[in-house]
């Protein structure tokens, strides 16, 4: 498997950054930055397709701080 | 990408104030994450913070997820219960890794996974017990807002080894 360490960036630009903005919607993150938002997955993993080919996307939807109980 | 055994994953802080609140007061959650590498049955791989739940006995994704995927559903729903209701969620399965930074570690090649309904929107994915806390050694700490993740077989062999 290649070599994934822009993941760890990806990841800890995900736990800095305030992403209220986002709320409800797809984001995905690379080069310390959210590269594009959506509202569907597959919108925004076919934008990290295309842009970036040979890396895997780090994509999440981000959720509301209101408390859960699961 | 590397064999990994241990993983520290930090707490994700997000801030929220309460429908109506007039005072427009900060609350603040922070909530464990790690990130799971996940590879579909069509190939495609992508990597997304899980929330954590030891309460949880398995795991839960988002149909979208799993649609993206291309996952076999299961061809009708079952019930699981939650705190606040029964839900109807698919059965289906997937290839599941942790990851951080050059570190890779395979969870389960085939982990049995409950996939919400495609209507429930506002939920998070979940990793749970089964398979993750079968096969590491978990450590929550939330006054330092990290966990710690040791994959177990590798923890033994060193422990073994004398190491």
């Amino acid at each position: 498997m290649k070599s994934t360490d822009y993941l760890d960036k990806d990841y800890e630009y995900f736990i800095k950054a305030d992403l209220d903005k986002y709320i409800g919607k797809y984001i995905a993150i690379h080069d310390g930055k959210v590269q594009t938002c959506g509202t569907s997955l597959r919108e925004v993993y076919e934008f990290m397709k295309n842009k970036y080919p040979g890396i895997i996307p780090f994509i999440t939807q981000v959720q509301t701080g209101q408390a859960m109980v699961l | 990408m590397e064999n990994c055994y241990h993983f520290e994953f930090k707490y994700k802080a997000v801030k929220w104030i309460a429908d109506g609140d007039q005072e427009k007061r900060i609350h603040e959650v922070r909530r464990p994450v790690a990130v799971v590498l996940l590879t579909g049955t069509n190939g495609i791989r992508i990597a997304e913070p899980f929330l954590l739940d030891s309460g949880a006995d398995n795991s839960f994704i988002k149909y979208e997820l799993a649609e993206l995927l291309e996952l076999k559903l299961s061809d009708n729903t079952v019930k699981v219960k939650t705190a606040g209701a029964d839900i109807e969620v698919y059965t289906s399965h997937v290839e599941m890794g942790l990851v951080h930074g050059n570190g890779y570690c395979e969870i389960s090649k085939d982990a049995f996974v409950y996939v919400f309904q495609k209507e429930k929107q506002d939920v998070p994915n979940i990793i749970g017990r089964t398979p993750l806390f079968d096969k590491f050694r978990i450590t929550f700490q939330q006054y330092d807002d990290k966990v710690s993740l040791a994959f177990m077989e590798k923890v033994m062999a060193r422990k073994m080894a004398g190491k």
